[in-house]
């Protein structure tokens, strides 16, 4: 006898429909799994087989055949295991065959007949729902992500008994099913975030922050231990545009495939934030392994990563950030598939300015001059040309005085975000620009013409500063935002002089000779 | 003094520095002795067993079998390296009478001249943004009033010095605590440059190719302090090789000088102490310019941009610039000559109260400022120009 089951399977964060065929013949009694099956799904015969038994199902003593087709993509995923159980059932007679018609099957078993949760859920029911499926059976544990899916009926299980009697139509089996509306479930902001109106002092931090969720400009603090670095950087994500439905569902499905939705039932619903520290290995990272999974750089995808001690880490660590954050993407070949994971992350990196912290506290501080060379020098060239804006971040004991300025709250601050956002959409409206970070060289022409006096400021502030052509057109690109927070289309003096500001690096830091 | 020795003496004065290294008194006596160079280096050892460490004389006797002394000073010229040695012709007088006086120079450029005003500018190797710039400023204004500047060349303070004289056109000279054909540190390569280029010159008592050793550095300081007419301590802190350097200056009865600090501060404890105990305060480089003229009236400057640029040597305080708006001038009133950061600026701002301004303006008008040359931006922030 012979049964089809759909189900899926994941590259990267895509998935791709999958149909398990399952053969009975007569012949020498044997279980066989074809098509291009990875180590955990030829381990899912011995799973399928004793969950059977013990939930009283006897595999017949024939030539049992299972093919995961389409055969050329390489499947490794203990998903499949309920489907080849039910497939298993529906070809020994125990399932009618019209009843798992148009529905995904997907979920991990148990020896005891339990199902499991998997990974890569959420992806799963969207490529389903796009081909054209209306139902899913899957992991209870599931349930939640599946079931942000609109117009699909998504059917949560616990064990395969359930799914049996389900599927045999016994009007006593009601498996659990769930619907979830994104929008609304976004719109539920939970108190007791960190908000910037707790941020006393460090004014200039704020506003460099400000300017960077505005335009999405990566950026560096340098400052001493206990200057607030980290508790800025913290407070990033409080201040970018709330996740829109089709973000929250793009984060949530790397999450997903990570196997990081777990626990929380639903789906990430706010913009990660992600802090891995410097003794990270270079897979965690950027994601890898036998069975590739997404690292620490996509799940900081559509948020912030936040690298603290910069110069702590290995170059090489740091140099592979390179093109994710060019491309926005990285890719990870393997036999059967290229894995693609998503990286549109905002950088916020945070570094002391010596070895010891605090230079330039000469009490403090007895760093010689070539040892704070060296710890800078630490900092590989193609990352700092990736970062719009530095900045240096004293400790100043502040006085909580009224009209100091501090204490604006993260919700005005993402006003003003939206104000300098919806300037860049309009401008960029027929381009694939979304951001001023984003504008090439020639762009920059195009978009940020100086008038004559802006001509002159800018042309000192270039030989003055000794900036290089990089430097120049990152001062020019974080002068647009500045003019985009102030609904100005027109770059004026005072923007580029505070721009200027926040290009330290190329003469301080960066230029001790 | 009369010269000892004959003219040639000077290739035996090499001979000897190579088998000693660092001099000591006994050398200068034996020398006395002898009457001569060549007759120290031709003593029979048994005459010299009692002065000598046994390691000099087998040097000494090695040197002797191995060696013409004429073909070996012969290198020297080849390397592009001047030597002269102890009273010999062009011997710097004021290294004479000091106590320790070194058998040899070696020199690439020129010795400090006789008739030279000098100041040796001396401190930490590792200073502060303050340090920097007040070595900077005496060091400016001195040798554009046409004093020279004397320092070891080492990081921090003595580089610092020197590198700003030789900006001013002014001269300097390094004493080196290595061969004075090793550039040490490396970093101070364009220093050097400089100084054998013209600006003055870079000398040592240590034979060329002598590597920089921790022990060579202290001897050296004795050789800095007597060609000055003046010793300058920019930084010290309390306990630190500078300070050794001073009481070598005062036992041999060099003017000291130093520039105070905030009490807080602890690299400038070493100079408190010093002014405690007797040493000049300095608080303009006019305070050693008077210092100097008292000697001997000083060399007229050369007239020009030198003059106008450094010319008022009494204040180090920069001045209000012209043509400044409101707004900006409440800001001048909160910079200093000491850097400070923009959100340290706000925030005394917003503590006075008087001017609360916003955090973007005031970036703009700290920037404003900044392109129009009135202040500089350093590791510690924003700092008017002086
Ligand atoms: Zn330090």
């Amino acid at each position: 006898m012979f049964s089809n089951i759909i189900s899926a399977g994941i590259i990267g964060v895509s998935s791709f429909l999958v149909q398990v065929e399952t053969d009975l013949s007569t012949g020498m009694p044997c279980f066989e799994m074809v098509g291009m099956a990875g180590s955990s799904v030829k381990e899912a015969r011995e799973r399928v087989k004793v969950a059977l038994k013990n939930n009283g199902f006897h595999l017949p003593p024939v030539h049992i055949t299972v093919n995961l087709s389409p055969a050329d993509v390489r499947k490794d995923s203990t998903a499949y295991d309920l489907p080849i159980a039910i497939g298993l059932l529906q070809a020994m007679e125990e399932i009618p065959p019209e009843s798992t018609e148009g529905t995904l099957i997907a979920g991990e078993l148990g020896l005891d007949g339990e199902i499991k949760s998997v990974k890569g859920i959420l992806p799963m029911v969207m490529e389903a729902c796009k081909r054209g499926i209306r139902r899913c059976i899957i992991p209870e544990a599931n349930l939640k992500e599946g079931a942000v899916v609109k117009g699909m009926q998504v059917y949560g299980a616990s064990t395969v008994g359930e799914v049996l009697a389900f599927l045999k139509g016994d009007p006593e089996a009601a498996l659990k099913t769930e619907q979830i509306d994104v929008e609304a479930l976004l719109q539920t902001r939970s108190d007791g975030e960190d908000d910037f109106k707790d941020v006393k002092g460090q004014e200039v931090l704020r506003r460099v922050s400000l300017i960077a969720a505005a335009g999405f400009h990566h950026f560096l603090m340098i400052g001493a231990p206990g200057a607030g670095k980290t508790m800025i950087a913290r407070r990033i994500p409080s201040i970018l545009p709330e996740l829109t439905p089709e973000e929250c569902l793009e984060v949530s499905s790397v999450y997903s495939v990570a196997g990081k939705l777990k626990g929380e039932g639903g789906l990430v619903t706010r913009r990660p934030f992600l802090s891995p520290h410097h003794t990270i290995s270079e897979k965690a990272l950027t994601g890898g392994g036998n069975v590739p999974k997404p690292g620490v750089i996509s799940l900081a995808h559509r948020g912030v990563l936040f690298l603290d001690e910069l110069p702590e880490y290995k170059r090489q660590t740091i140099d592979l950030l390179r093109q994710p954050l060019e491309d926005k993407e990285i890719q990870i070949v393997r036999m059967g598939g290229n894995y693609v994971y998503p990286t549109d992350f905002l950088l916020v990196c945070a570094m002391n300015p010596c070895p010891c912290g605090y230079f330039p506290d000469r009490n403090k501080c007895r760093c010689s001059d070539n040892e704070i060379r060296k710890y800078l020098g630490r900092i590989s060239g193609p990352i700092l040309d990736r970062i719009d804006m530095v900045t240096s971040a004293p400790k100043v004991e502040f006085d909580q005085l009224q009209g100091a300025g501090g204490g604006e709250s993260s919700e005005t601050m993402r006003e003003k975000i939206g104000v300098a956002r919806k300037m860049q959409k309009r401008r960029y409206a027929r381009t694939k620009i979304r951001f001023n970070s984003e504008l090439s060289a020639q762009q920059l022409k195009r978009y940020c013409t100086l008038g004559e006096t802006e001509e002159k400021c800018a042309r000192d502030l270039y030989e003055s500063m000794d900036l290089s052509a990089r430097g120049y057109h990152r001062l020019l690109r974080v002068a647009r935002t500045i003019a985009d927070l102030e609904e100005q289309e027109q770059i004026r003096t005072e923007h580029l002089l505070e721009a200027a500001l926040y290009r330290r690096a190329d003469e301080t830091y960066w230029g001790m000779q | 003094m009369k010269p000892i020795g004959e003219c040639n003496d000077n290739v035996y004065f090499h001979a000897l520095s190579t088998c000693f290294t660092v001099t000591r008194e006994a050398h200068i006596k034996l020398l006395k002795e002898f009457g001569s160079a060549k007759a120290f280096y031709e003593a029979p050892a048994a005459w010299l067993k009692e002065y000598l460490q046994p390691r000099e004389i087998r040097l000494l006797e090695e040197l002797r079998e191995k060696t013409d002394v004429g073909v070996f000073y012969g290198e020297l010229e080849r390397k592009g390296i001047r030597h002269v040695g102890y009273g010999q012709k062009g011997y710097p007088e004021k290294l004479l009478e000091i106590p320790g006086a070194p058998l040899s120079l070696y020199y690439i450029g020129d010795l400090p001249a006789p008739e030279e005003p000098a100041v040796s500018i001396i401190g930490a190797r590792v200073c502060s943004s303050y340090g920097k710039h007040t070595a900077e400023l005496f060091a400016e204004r001195l040798a554009a009033n046409g004093v020279s500047v004397i320092s070891g060349m080492a990081m921090g303070i003595d580089g610092i010095a020197q590198s700003a004289a030789v900006r001013v056109g002014g001269k300097s000279y390094g004493v080196l605590g290595c061969g004075v054909d090793v550039i040490y540190p490396q970093s101070n390569r364009r220093l050097y440059d400089a100084l054998i280029g013209g600006s003055g010159g870079v000398l040592s008592e240590y034979p060329p190719g002598t590597a920089a050793q921790p022990a060579y550095f202290p001897p050296r300081n004795r050789i800095i302090s007597a060609l000055s007419d003046i010793l300058l301590v920019v930084e010290a802190r309390e306990k630190s090789g500078t300070m050794i350097t001073v009481d070598m200056a005062l036992e041999q009865g060099r003017e000291i000088y130093a520039i105070p600090g905030r009490i807080v501060d602890e690299l400038s404890a070493g100079c408190h102490r010093l002014i405690r105990q007797g040493a000049g305060l300095a608080s303009s480089p006019a305070d050693l310019l008077e210092e100097l003229s008292k000697k001997r009236p000083l060399p007229a400057v050369d007239t020009g941009e030198s003059k106008n640029s450094f010319g008022d040597a009494s204040s180090v305080k920069a001045p209000v610039p012209p043509g400044l708006t409101p707004e900006e001038k409440i800001l001048w009133s909160y910079l200093s000559e000491d850097p400070k950061e923009t959100e340290e600026i706000f925030a005394e701002m917003a503590k006075m109260g008087d001017h609360p301004m916003e955090i973007r303006e005031l970036m703009v008008h700290l920037m404003g400022l900044y392109a129009r040359g009135f202040l500089t931006r350093e590791e510690g922030g924003f700092r008017k120009k002086t």
